[in-house]
């Protein structure tokens, strides 16, 4: 009997050894979870996270440059160009990545004690100006989306928030701003925790804040233009008539993102991609200094030239041309017509094969791309609103009658500032032929043929410098293409007419808004938005037509 | 650790306890076994004269207490005649035990490991001998097994012997864990056996060392039992989930004197057969020269197209100027000289003896591979104790240490890297690449590095040599396993046995890149190792009850529990930084910059079970089981203390000998054996580890470097998942039915079985609108079902004493369908797996099968039905074919990849000491993707893209934008998309033909027809996805015993020679363009395509073995 008693005793004693739950739980606990952070690492999350080598591959390289013609393929644009493709990568970064992160600061301050909370308000305002500037980016090109009620899934808040349309959230963006720059003006009754390093644009400073989110009315307002001019003209003129110092006043205030060279890798390869022919004409015509930071020159040095005489690949005497900046055609039909031979080059050597169009600046997208073997160690530069930027708009708002002034001071101020702007970018990337900018290029490029202001011309002047000022910010570029519609084919900077098979195209003007399937859980919410933005004809014949226009982007 | 030692205590408690009740009594012990020499469990036994009774444990072993008067004992045991066994003063007894005439008395080995009377078994069981899975020479122990066993389907891996193939028992029963593998029982010892393999964009995997199961050792095993069904499972809790492969390895046999084994086995792997790239035309996009060199030969230019499109001239063999400068003839290449033979050594001895109270085996096993690609070699080495000892009358001990270390080296590049060989060949480069001159030139032997000379050593061949020859990626392992079965025979009909186990990995993982550099030097010069290792244990005890309960009724009743622990470890990886200070030494202190080191410990787990299972069999013929197991699974806790982490599951099930009522009805005689048997089976399971935390908190997301050098510690979300406070067990429910039936004399048997199986409650993350600030959400949802047939039929249409000939047919059927995931969320589809980085998916959607196949990218067509071209496909103005999503037609499925069917068929023929073995084997139906076909399509690098070349092989004469005749011209066939205009003339819903006779538009040369309809920029990836059915001539053998008389001259046993034959060719087989069926390029549950793999590769060699 014994036997059966301490065998019974020994199935116990595995039961009772075995069931105490703490030490499951203990298991079951992943040390690497912590409750809580510092709401500021979610800043610099958010800010570091503002452009990826995916979106800048998809959005700008294949999608928005070749349709601004602000480069083109290889062998020029191919005939499916205007397709858009994985197009739209802004929006996923947003919803839910960087939206979450902004959302949570709030959320991460509020389960402070209260005393602690008062600490925070101006990093909560500063969060705020950047959290608009993203979701007004992705507005821009997909029309009505959540915001008011978006992000809020972690916090027991709704999985299918509601659409906004661009009108409603136009008036939210100037609102909330317009709170912050009040908020970030005001002197807190408690010491503030200073963003410092975590600010990834300017430090923490309130002051340089409240400049950014006034540029950023700015700009928001004259999107508006087209649709209510009388909220935009408000808006334009209570900005200008800030106080000076709570206006941008040169580059020093430009909001831009600087990346380190070792988070600048993978597809933001620049290396497929060809200089555009109107613009190197424009540029090298009238001596634009920046030139040799926007694009390589060829490879047809008389050195090259003399190997390929050698190798018989040309007749001896041939000399080679002064001009080695060569752009690439934009439309397909004379890529593949009349401008094909431009495209094919020629063998010399093993090591030498001449080509005739330039490529864009590989160092000026990807600074540590490697030239003889050799990897670069600059940084890269990505602006959000720069000085340059907010020049263009006062002269055009004085070009318009909203505010005083000088058109031409503020043209020519726009155009200084690109200048020296894209000299600092350019330096900073260690481009591997940096020439720094000379005393007399600026003047000398003022005073050029189509860029000497002139005030019949005023709307276009500013429309061009602002195109070829916005090279690092395609998606800027094509809005001014939107907004004015220009540079066109009969302006100064003459872009081509897109043709394809004899067919003349216009370009994309918006990103697919994505149809839902009858099953998918925001069915209702996305179906109402289609609903809402197709009772406007332009919106086009369909959530993804992209020929379509948003709200904003009015005939 | 004080867990453990608590175990052990009690372990040595519990062994002390029992010494001293071995003082108790004088006691008669013995084993039983049957004609073959096999321990036959359960079989009762009686004292002759008196009510003392008793039953054999497992392994055949029994002890009873006897009064001293009695003289003998009774055994019986259901098929077996009744044996008297006299005591004569012995306390020792060997029993054999003779068949009963025309009974089918088979054991197997189910759950567990014990062995039980097929008629008591109420689910489909299927046992592969040991000599079958060692007769097929194959590192693999997984490919030994394919096609013998209904139900199991086997995927082979592709990147060289020691890579992991995959294994499905019975469809894939949920949709998370991307993992089909069953769980594999090797004495005890629980492996589960991960799935590894690249995705559609070459991340995860690409390098395959293989998985776990790469350790074991098939020399060591007497055999291998599939169990299938949930009630056959249901004992091994969610680790069963996708069935169960339980290994007993061979124990000592009772002999004179040792008995040692030899055996030494050489096959070589021969690659017989590659893709079909076609050979009749070069370089180019145009069918002609554009250029002549000064010399006045043909000359190809080093533009877009001449290195890299194979539209160009007929490779007649002149002499021509290449794209390199270099004079070459016009030929095409081949690339299957690259490929070496490879080979299999295997070499094993082993030593037993047994004695009526112990025995023993060690076994020594090298295995050595080579593969056919450079450098990849997968070597192992196992040895292997097994020891049994009768330490007193009441206990026995059973233990088996196996140690095993594993090397492998540079397994090949799978998935949508552009490393192998196959891929890369055909995607971008000419068929006229000289493979030779890049091979003997890519090298820099005067300065050191990759020579990078445009364009035939610019990338494209020359990485990939510099890959496999240049270097090294290996990974070693160091596997220990142990168990031990202490049983003690409490009474004779009571046993109680401890069994305690470990299993522990140590592996060194090192990548020795050599720098590409001048000197080999530069950046690209790296050395990592990552070293790891993981332990898990389980100890476990079952209190077994075993007795004749009355003249009609017999039973067991078995109540145990177990603890399983994963007991963690750690994986701590260290690489150089920025290249080399000295070329070539491998070690991490030769960084130029400070070398990156991580370390991380792995997560740990715990599961508590207890369970009770048990029969009651009624006079022989009608047996129920039943089994009811509670687990505590530590996965099903909060952090916080909370969750609900036990669960319950039990079994049921009939099984009926009906047979037993026919056996006096003389009408019936055809009949000898027939079987009814029914079940019904739970099995729970929790989630993974750590997944209660989904969503919770926050972790570190590393140092971030800003541009001005600022360093931030930044902590971040752990994910986008929103969690889920109430997780509960995932649940599979199966029903099955079956039928045993034996036929003249048991010469025809018949196994059928249904089944249907659901799973339900899936942890599963589905997608939630990004909107909202999370993409997916934490669920239990889903229900996906598996319903199927399985048949085994086995014949032995002659048998004499001179020859005899048996075969077995086994065909399985299996419907794998999504009924549900979470509806009522909205949620009905959950994406597998993807093929050409996303374009293509496999995705478990509701209402499909699973891994129905979906791309955006598949044709497009006219969907008006009142139009003239209904049903034709779309193209654009320019004559290419539309891409479904491009117009409105969104996603397609293309099928599922999962096989309609399989069925095997092996021959076993004897003639006096001659064996013949032949099996064929066959999948029929499922799709698969081709990433090889599509841009060697474009490439024009395949037969299938001759047509349209020339005249000859059906091109249209044609005269192009230059004003040049042409003769490869292709009108595509389709009619153009609604509203397409060509020069403003709408030409929608016309065909193209129409079009080319209007002069509207030209023939596409072949060059732009084929670029068209397989590019990555425009390519229809439907055009490179096909039905993957096969019949393979999977083995031929021959084995020859050599006479005895000759043998025994020579001090030997037994010798055995045998030629083997393996994957010898494909009968049918349906891949495009010889694609290579097998060269998917992962192991996961969801994985269907290929990016290159192997070509095909046979394997003959010879084995010899010996016994002394």
């Amino acid at each position: 009997m014994k036997r059966y008693f301490l065998a019974a005793a020994a199935i116990s004693a595995i039961c009772i050894a075995g069931c105490k739950k703490s030490s499951f739980v203990s298991d079951n606990t992943d040390p690497s979870i912590v409750s809580s952070i510092d709401p500021r690492e979610q800043f610099t999350n958010a800010s570091s996270a503002f452009t990826s080598s995916v979106e800048w591959y998809y959005d700008s390289y294949i999608n928005i440059m070749p349709w601004s013609q602000q480069l083109t393929g290889t062998g020029g644009n191919a005939k499916t160009f205007l397709t858009p493709n994985n197009f739209n990568q802004r929006y996923s970064k947003f919803f839910p990545t960087i939206g979450g992160q902004l959302t949570d600061i709030q959320q991460l301050v509020d389960l402070m004690a209260e005393s602690k909370r008062a600490e925070y308000t101006n990093i909560l305002a500063i969060a705020d100006i950047y959290k608009v500037y993203y979701a007004y980016y992705v507005m821009d090109i997909i029309g009505s989306m959540p915001y008011t009620d978006a992000f809020k899934g972690r916090y027991a808040g709704t999985l299918t928030p509601d659409y906004q349309s661009q009108q409603e959230l136009f008036a939210i963006f100037e609102t909330s701003l317009k709170q912050d720059i009040a908020t970030l003006k005001t002197t807190q009754p408690v010491a503030q925790v200073a963003l410092d390093v975590y600010d990834q644009f300017y430090k923490g400073s309130a002051t340089a804040w409240v400049k950014a989110a006034n540029a950023l009315r700015l700009r928001l307002a004259f999107r508006l233009l087209k649709r209510d001019e009388a909220t935009a003209k408000g808006i334009i003129t209570d900005v200008l008539n800030s106080g000076a110092g709570d206006l941008m006043s040169s580059n020093a205030d430009s909001w831009n993102l600087w990346l380190p060279n070792s988070s600048i890798g993978g597809d933001y390869d620049p290396t497929a991609y060809r200089a555009p022919r109107p613009t190197v004409d424009f540029m090298w015509k009238n001596n634009d200094p920046r030139i040799r930071n926007f694009y390589q020159k060829n490879n047809y040095t008389q050195d090259n030239m003399n190997l390929a005489i050698a190798a018989k690949v040309y007749p001896a005497g041939t000399t080679v041309s002064d001009r080695r900046y060569i752009g690439a055609t934009t439309s397909p039909d004379s890529a593949l017509g009349k401008y094909q031979s431009w495209f094919l080059t020629k063998l010399v050597s093993n090591t030498l094969t001449l080509d005739t169009v330039s490529y864009i600046k590989y160092r000026l997208w990807k600074p540590d791309y490697t030239i003889n073997g050799v990897a670069g160690t600059g940084i890269g530069c990505f602006p959000l609103l720069s000085y340059a930027e907010f020049c263009f708009l006062k002269a055009e708002a004085i070009l318009k009658g909203y505010v005083s002034g000088s058109v031409e001071e503020w043209y020519n101020a726009g155009i200084t500032s690109s200048i020296t702007a894209y000299d600092d970018i350019a330096n900073k990337a260690k481009l591997e032929d940096y020439t720094a900018l000379g005393n007399t290029e600026i003047s000398g490029y003022l005073n050029s043929a189509d860029v000497k202001f002139n005030a019949t011309k005023a709307a276009e002047q500013l429309a061009i410098q602002a195109y070829i000022n916005f090279y690092k910010q395609p998606s800027e570029a094509w809005a001014v293409l939107k907004r004015t519609g220009m540079p066109n084919s009969s302006t100064a900077l003459a872009n081509e007419n897109i043709t394809i098979n004899g067919t003349v195209f216009q370009m994309p003007r918006r990103a697919a808004f994505g149809v839902p399937l009858p099953t998918d859980l925001d069915y209702a919410t996305r179906t109402a938005a289609i609903a809402q933005m197709m009772t406007d004809a332009e919106y086009g014949t369909g959530a993804t037509d992209v020929f379509g226009r948003v709200w904003w982007d009015k005939k | 650790m004080k867990q453990t030692t608590r175990w052990l205590l009690m372990l040595l408690l519990c062994v002390g306890c029992t010494y001293v009740f071995g003082q108790d009594k004088k006691t008669i012990s013995g084993s039983v076994k049957d004609s073959s020499g096999i321990g036959l469990p359960g079989v009762s036994i009686q004292v002759v004269g008196t009510k003392i009774v008793g039953s054999t444990d497992n392994q055949g072993n029994f002890q009873l207490s006897v009064p001293s008067s009695a003289t003998a004992i009774l055994f019986s045991s259901i098929g077996y005649k009744k044996k008297e066994q006299e005591i004569k003063g012995n306390d020792f007894l060997n029993v054999q035990l003779e068949n009963e005439k025309g009974q089918l008395n088979e054991v197997v080995v189910t759950a567990f490991g014990q062995k039980k009377s097929t008629r008591k078994i109420s689910y489909a069981v299927t046992e592969v001998k040991g000599e079958d899975i060692t007769r097929a020479s194959t590192p693999n122990i997984v490919n030994a097994m394919q096609g013998k066993v209904a139900g199991v389907m086997i995927n082979q891996g592709a990147g060289g012997p020691q890579s992991t193939s995959r294994i499905r028992i019975r469809g894939n029963s949920n949709v998370t864990s991307n993992n089909t593998m069953p769980l594999f029982v090797i004495d005890g010892v629980l492996i589960k056996p991960s799935a590894p393999g690249s995705d559609g964009y070459g991340n995860g995997t690409p390098r395959d060392f293989g998985n776990e199961l790469r350790s074991l050792n098939p020399d060591d095993y007497e055999s291998l039992t599939v169990l299938k069904g949930s009630a056959a499972t249901a004992l091994y809790g969610s680790d069963g989930l996708n069935g169960v492969v339980v290994i007993t390895s061979k124990k000592g046999k009772t002999r004179r004197g040792l008995g040692v084994n030899v055996s030494q086995t050489v096959t070589w792997d021969k690659a017989y057969k590659g893709y079909a790239w076609q050979n009749e035309f070069g370089g180019g996009i145009n069918p002609w020269f554009s250029a002549k060199d000064d010399q006045g030969n043909d000359k190809l230019l080093n533009d877009d197209y001449d290195p890299y499109y194979s539209f160009g001239p007929k490779l007649d063999g002149h002499t021509i100027r290449d794209v390199d400068g270099q004079l070459r003839p016009f030929v095409g290449n081949d690339i299957m000289s690259f490929f070496k033979t490879g080979n299999y050594y295997n070499t094993n001895v082993s030593v037993e003896g047994a004695t009526e109270r112990s025995s023993f085996r060690i076994s020594y096993t090298n295995n050595n591979n080579k593969g056919i690609t450079p450098f990849n070699t997968f070597k192992k080495d196992a040895l292997t104790l097994r020891a049994t000892q009768k330490i007193s009358s009441f206990i026995n001990i059973d233990a088996v240490v196996n140690y095993t270390t594993t090397n492998a080296v540079n397994p090949l590049f799978q998935g949508g890297s552009n490393y192998n060989p196959i891929f890369r060949l055909s995607y971008s480069n000419s068929r006229n690449y000289p493979l030779a001159y890049a091979l003997a030139n890519y090298l820099d032997t005067t300065n050191g590095g990759v020579v990078n000379a445009a364009p035939y050593l610019r990338g494209s061949m020359t990485t990939v040599y510099w890959q496999l020859y240049q270097n090294r990626y290996s990974q070693k392992d160091d596997n220990l396993r142990a168990n031990i079965d202490i049983n003690f025979n409490i009474r004779p009909w009571l046993t109680f046995l401890i069994r305690g186990n470990i299993n522990s990995t140590q592996s060194l993982n090192e990548s020795k890149l050599r720098g590409t550099g001048p000197g080999f030097l530069g950046s690209s010069a790296s050395y990592s190792e990552t070293q790891s290792n993981s332990k898990d244990a389980r100890v476990q005890a079952l209190l077994t009850a075993s007795r004749k309960l009355s003249n009609d009724f017999d039973g067991s009743l078995t109540l145990g529990g177990e603890t399983k622990r994963g007991l963690g470890g750690y994986s701590n990886r260290a690489n150089t930084n920025g290249g080399f200070k000295r070329a070539d030494y491998y070690n991490i202190g030769n960084s130029v910059n400070a070398p990156s080191i991580t370390a991380n410990n792995t997560n740990v787990s715990r599961l508590d079970a207890a369970y009770a299972y048990g029969d009651i069999t009624w006079r022989n013929m009608l047996t129920a089981n039943f089994s009811a197991r509670n687990d505590w699974n530590s996965t099903l806790t909060y952090p916080d203390g909370r969750g609900d982490f036990s669960y319950f599951y039990p079994s049921i099930g009939l099984a009926w000998v009906f047979t037993e009522l026919l056996n006096s009805k003389p009408k019936y005689d055809f009949i000898s054996y027939g079987k009814l048997r029914a079940s019904f089976g739970y099995v729970g399971s929790g989630p993974d580890i750590y997944k209660t935390s989904t969503g919770m908190g926050y972790s570190s997301s590393g140092n971030y470097t800003d541009a001005f050098g600022n360093t931030i510690a930044l902590d971040g979300f752990t994910g986008t998942s929103l969690g889920n406070l109430y997780l509960k067990p995932q649940k599979a429910r199966e029903l099955e039915f079956g039928a045993e039936l034996k036929f003249l004399d048991n010469r025809v048997g018949i196994d059928f079985a249904w089944y249907k199986k659901n799973t339900f409650n899936e942890v599963i993350e589905l997608g939630t609108p990004g909107e909202s600030g999370v993409t997916k959400s934490v669920v239990n949802a889903g229900n996906i079902q598996n319903k199927g047939i399985e048949i085994l039929l086995t014949g032995t249409p002659v048998r004499s004493k001179n020859f005899e000939w048996n075969v077995s047919v086994n065909f399985a059927r299996n419907r794998n369908l999504i009924l549900n995931l979470d509806t009522a969320h909205g949620q009905r589809t959950y994406t597998l797996d993807n093929a050409f980085g996303d374009d293509v998916r496999s995705v478990a959607e509701v209402g499909k099968e699973f891994g129905t196949i979906q791309t955006g990218y598949a044709y497009a067509y006219n969907e008006d039905k009142s139009s003239a071209s209904y049903g034709k496909r779309l193209l654009n103005a320019s004559g290419l074919f539309y891409r479904s999503r491009d117009i409105n037609q969104g996603t397609r499925d293309l099928g599922t990849m999962m096989e309609k069917f399989t069925w095997g068929a092996t021959n076993e023929f004897r003639y006096k000491d001659f064996f013949l073995f032949v099996q064929v084997d066959s999948k029929i139906g499922g799709k698969m993707a081709s990433g090889t076909h599509q841009y060697g399509s474009q490439y024009g690098s395949f037969k299938s893209t001759l047509f349209g070349r020339d005249a000859a092989h059906g091109g249209v004469k044609f005269v192009d934008a230059d004003n040049k005749e042409r003769n490869d011209g292709i009108i595509p066939d389709g009619v153009f998309a609604p509203g397409t205009l060509i020069d403003n003339v709408d030409w929608g819903n016309k065909t193209y033909a129409e079009a080319v006779a209007a002069g509207a538009a030209k023939p596409l040369s072949a060059a732009t027809y084929y670029d068209g309809i397989a590019s990555w920029a425009s390519g229809i990836r439907e055009y490179s996805i096909f039905e993957n059915s096969w019949v393979s001539l999977r083995e031929i053998s021959v084995g020859y015993n050599l006479p005895k008389k000759l043998i025994n001259k020579i001090h030997l046993n037994n010798l055995r020679v045998s030629l083997i034959g393996r994957n010898l060719l494909y009968l049918y087989n349906t891949t495009p363009d010889g694609i290579n069926p097998e060269s998917l390029y992962g192991s996961k549950a969801g994985s269907f395509a290929e990016y290159g793999g192997l070509p095909y590769i046979r394997s003959y060699g010879v084995s010899v073995n010996a016994g002394f």
